[in-house]
């Protein structure tokens, strides 16, 4: 058994904070059946007033495009708050959709979670 | 003795010895008069009368037309010439006539002179009684009357010279001895004038006896009684000068007188008519020669008005129409028309544009159908091929896939592929001479005759031989196809295959190393009944491709008219750009038509690729199948499902992944917009593992929908730019190695196929 296979079909998003950022760590699959759940806590940290949010996907499995528009509204509500969104270490696969995507080159990605807090 | 002389009156007509010359002359001037009259009618009437003489001109023939002017010019100068003559004639005439009038004159004046002189010297005879008066009164008479020459000078004051110098000093008798009469009579003069002279002859006998009286009566002689003086007596010079100054001689001289200025009045008179019908005549030679100088300038004018509008006019006219006709516009027409040549040529021209319109119209008609033909030509040779690819997705052991370009023109392309039963897969490409409905119905009969005997016949060679004598039996169009045959056995690899005249084939070893198929087994089809074809047997190996064309792709020409070539073709085979069937046929077209550029394609290009996957008989196959409804919440059955398939399988977690991601896309696409009502649907998910080929298909029942149609998002803009969207298809196409839409009557499938690359890795 993979470690990902477990996660099928559900995902889990844990909290927490680093100075005035909010770091966001997604357990899972980021597809059509769990981006709603992901948008919804998304929302909730922007509308809160939270404007640095990293996203760290070591625990992530995959994201498809239902996925990915998450990650777009988000980063365009904190570009319009002056706000950043980062993402961090992503695997294989999410590299590889991220790239065919042409996200890699309109979001900021770094490989780990100290780079990304570095400067941020 | 007072005679005027002898010579017997000869009376003459006044000179009419031109009369013909003066005849043709009235008719002349007539004729001036009647034109210039003519002309002034012309003008006077105006412009309806010119137009009415030119419009009866005009339907001549322009031949007879300038013919005409030419004769008129030609007469009118002849008249002109006759005009100059009959002048120059008339004004000697003139001359002459001054002349005659001014020598009559004379003659008249002389003889009065005479008249006058005897007198004198009769008087200066009688009063002197000297001799030589005497003399002087006999030379006058014999001079008068042609018996004594006549001197030099004799007009004007001869004789008074001689009175008073005696004899006439260095007076030369030049002139001959002619009597005045006989002058008169030369100078022609008229009966009526020597009739007055006779008169006056006639009346000069009492002067003559008195003077006669007088010259006796100085010698002393007198009339005896009976009119002859021969009674002697004492001369008497008294009597004579009373005689001679007495009044009966004063009555007898101006009685004589009388008949003489009536003589010189007549003479007068005559001449001066003579002189008054040359003058006019010369006069109406003057108007008639301006007469004819008009009528030859009209003559001219109306010439060049001729010429102006009757043909340079509508010369240039047809030369404009002819002008704008090479430049195409048949619809042009020159519009001159009359009975004269130009008019001709004009109605010959425009009727020649016409049939030149009509043709190309029948051309265009016979171009159009053609191309319509050549269209249906192309319809039937489209539907004969298969187009849809992959055409057995379900089967692992082999991917074919093909390509035909066709041309506008020529053609007769075909390629074809069938099962022939379980294992035996048949594919062929052909080539067939000429174009259009026959080469495409040509075609249709080469593919059925290949299908049927292929069915029960697995010898290539046999098949062809067989179809040879049925298309070459009757083949009265002398048609004829180049064909490569191949019938594959799927399991094995093992591959029998005939070349009838057909381009020699490559087979592509894994890896990129190329074989060429050489070997020819016979003509092309329908050449020649009763040839019999032979057969080669090769091995496909896993991976190996048998690449088929035709002559379009290495005779495709560029705009240099270059030969796209079998190097070309052979560099881009070996290349790893024709890794897989559909590679190496994209690549191939995409080759071919990058080369020639602009250049228009002259032949069908048709390029067919097998690939043999390798043996996957059911034991190395591993299938999964899967079906679930037309919900949302289904897609996490497939995924689990397909998850542990995967891990079963030994498939790597990454490629499970992503094909999670492609269930997760196009699963939503299907459920979201395959249906148009509200049922349940099923779909059907596959996934096929032969060796390292993964190949997953989804089934559905929707609506015809064909994803990989969708565009492409811009996928390079900028985070503020980003429109959600479009997305998800572009990811499954760059996460699998290919991806393929066919649509069945009652639903679509989605191909998607995967390398597995777990040797490697």
């Amino acid at each position: 058994m993979n470690e990902w296979n477990k996660k099928v079909g559900r995902m889990r998003i844990t909290i927490k904070s680093a100075n005035d950022v909010k770091i966001l760590a997604f357990e899972g699959n980021l597809d059509t059946q769990t981006s709603p759940d992901a948008q919804a806590q998304l929302s909730q940290l922007i509308d809160g007033g939270e404007r640095k949010i990293l996203v760290n996907f070591a625990n992530l499995g995959y994201i498809s495009s239902a996925g990915l528009r998450v990650l777009l509204a988000a980063a365009k509500q904190l570009l319009a708050a002056e706000g950043e969104l980062r993402v961090c270490d992503l695997n294989d696969v999410v590299k590889e959709v991220f790239d065919i995507s042409g996200f890699s080159t309109i979001l900021k990605i770094f490989d780990n979670e100290i780079d990304a807090l570095d400067g941020f | 003795m007072r005679a005027l002389g002898d010579a017997p009156i000869v009376p003459t007509p006044p000179a009419r010895g031109s009369a013909p010359v003066e005849q043709s002359f009235v008719a002349l001037v007539v004729a001036a008069i009647w034109c210039y009259h003519s002309f002034s009618g012309w003008v006077a009437f105006g412009a309806p009368a010119v137009k009415c003489a030119a419009s009866s001109i005009g339907s001549m023939k322009l031949r007879y037309q300038l013919g005409l002017f030419l004769t008129a010019t030609i007469v009118m100068s002849a008249v002109a010439v006759v005009i100059a003559i009959l002048h120059h004639r008339t004004h000697h005439r003139q001359v002459a006539a001054e002349q005659l009038r001014f020598n009559s004159i004379l003659l008249a004046d002389e003889l009065r002179q005479s008249s006058d002189d005897l007198t004198k010297f009769a008087r200066l005879f009688v009063q002197t009684g000297e001799k030589r008066f005497e003399d002087y009164f006999r030379q006058v008479l014999a001079i008068r009357n042609g018996e004594l020459p006549r001197p030099e000078g004799y007009e004007g004051i001869y004789w008074d010279r001689v009175v008073v110098e005696g004899v006439a000093k260095g007076s030369k008798n030049a002139g001959a001895a002619v009597s005045l009469r006989e002058r008169m009579a030369q100078l022609k003069f008229a009966e009526s004038e020597f009739a007055l002279l006779a008169e006056a002859q006639v009346r000069s006998d009492a002067l003559v006896n008195i003077e006669n009286r007088a010259f006796n009566a100085v010698r002393g002689l007198f009339d005896d009684g009976s009119g002859n003086f021969v009674r002697r007596g004492k001369p008497d010079p008294e009597l004579a000068q009373r005689l001679l100054y007495g009044d009966d001689y004063l009555r007898a001289k101006a009685f004589i007188m009388e008949p003489i200025r009536r003589f010189e009045e007549s003479v007068n008179a005559r001449t001066t008519a003579l002189l008054t019908v040359a003058r006019n005549e010369a006069a109406s030679l003057m108007w008639a020669s301006f007469v004819a100088t008009g009528s030859l300038l009209a003559l001219l004018v109306a010439l060049s008005a001729v010429i102006d509008r009757r043909v340079l006019l509508r010369a240039g006219t047809l030369a404009d129409a002819a002008g704008r006709i090479g430049e195409g516009r048949l619809d042009v027409r020159s519009g001159v028309r009359g009975n004269d040549e130009l008019g001709i040529l004009g109605a010959t021209f425009d009727d020649m544009v016409s049939r030149l319109e009509e043709n190309l119209n029948l051309v265009t008609a016979a171009k159009d159908r053609m191309e319509y033909e050549l269209g249906v030509g192309r319809g039937i040779q489209m539907s004969l091929v298969p187009l849809i690819f992959p055409p057995f997705p379900a089967r692992e052991e082999f991917s074919v896939y093909a390509t035909l370009e066709p041309a506008r023109e020529v053609g007769g392309d075909f390629y074809n592929f069938f099962f022939i039963d379980e294992n035996r897969f048949c594919v062929c490409v052909g080539d067939v001479s000429g174009k259009g409905v026959p080469a495409a119905l040509f075609m249709a009969v080469a593919m059925t005759l290949i299908k049927s005997r292929a069915t029960d016949d697995l010898s290539t060679a046999s098949i062809l031989t067989h179809m040879n004598d049925e298309v070459s039996a009757d083949n009265r169009e002398s048609m004829f196809v180049t064909l490569f045959i191949a019938i594959i056995d799927i399991r094995s690899g093992e591959v029998v295959f005939t070349n009838a005249g057909h381009n020699p084939p490559y087979v592509r070893r894994e890896g990129g190393a190329l074989q060429r198929l050489d070997t020819r087994h016979g003509p092309v089809i329908g050449a020649m009944e009763g040839m019999v074809y032979g057969e080669d047997r090769m091995n496909l190996r896993i991976g190996d491709m048998l690449f088929l064309y035709t002559d379009g792709v290495t005779e495709a020409m560029d705009a240099r008219d270059r030969l796209f070539s079998e190097e070309r073709l052979v560099a881009l085979l070996e290349s790893g750009d024709a890794a897989t069937a559909e590679a190496a046929v994209d690549a191939t077209v995409s080759a071919v038509k990058a080369f020639e550029g602009g250049a228009e394609q002259t032949d069908d290009i048709t390029v067919l690729a097998f690939q043999f996957h390798g043996v996957a008989g059911k034991a190395t196959q591993a299938r999964w199948r899967v079906v679930i409804k037309n919900r949302l919440s289904e897609i996490a059955a497939v995924t689990e499902g397909f998850e542990r398939f995967a891990d079963d399988q030994g498939i790597p977690a990454a490629v499970a992944m992503k094909f999670n991601i492609a269930f997760d896309e196009l699963l939503n696409n299907v459920i979201a917009y395959a249906y148009r009502d509200e049922d349940e649907h099923e779909i059907v998910i596959q996934a096929v593992l032969s060796r390292e080929r993964l190949t997953v298909t989804i089934f559905d029942d929707g609506v015809p929908f064909n994803p990989l149609s969708v565009k492409a998002p811009d996928t390079q803009s900028p985070l503020e730019d980003r429109e959600p969207g479009g997305l998800g298809v572009h990811l499954v196409r760059g996460l699998v190695d290919e991806l393929s839409y066919r649509r069945y009557i009652d639903g679509n499938a989605l191909t998607l196929v995967k390398l597995l690359d777990r040797e490697a890795a």
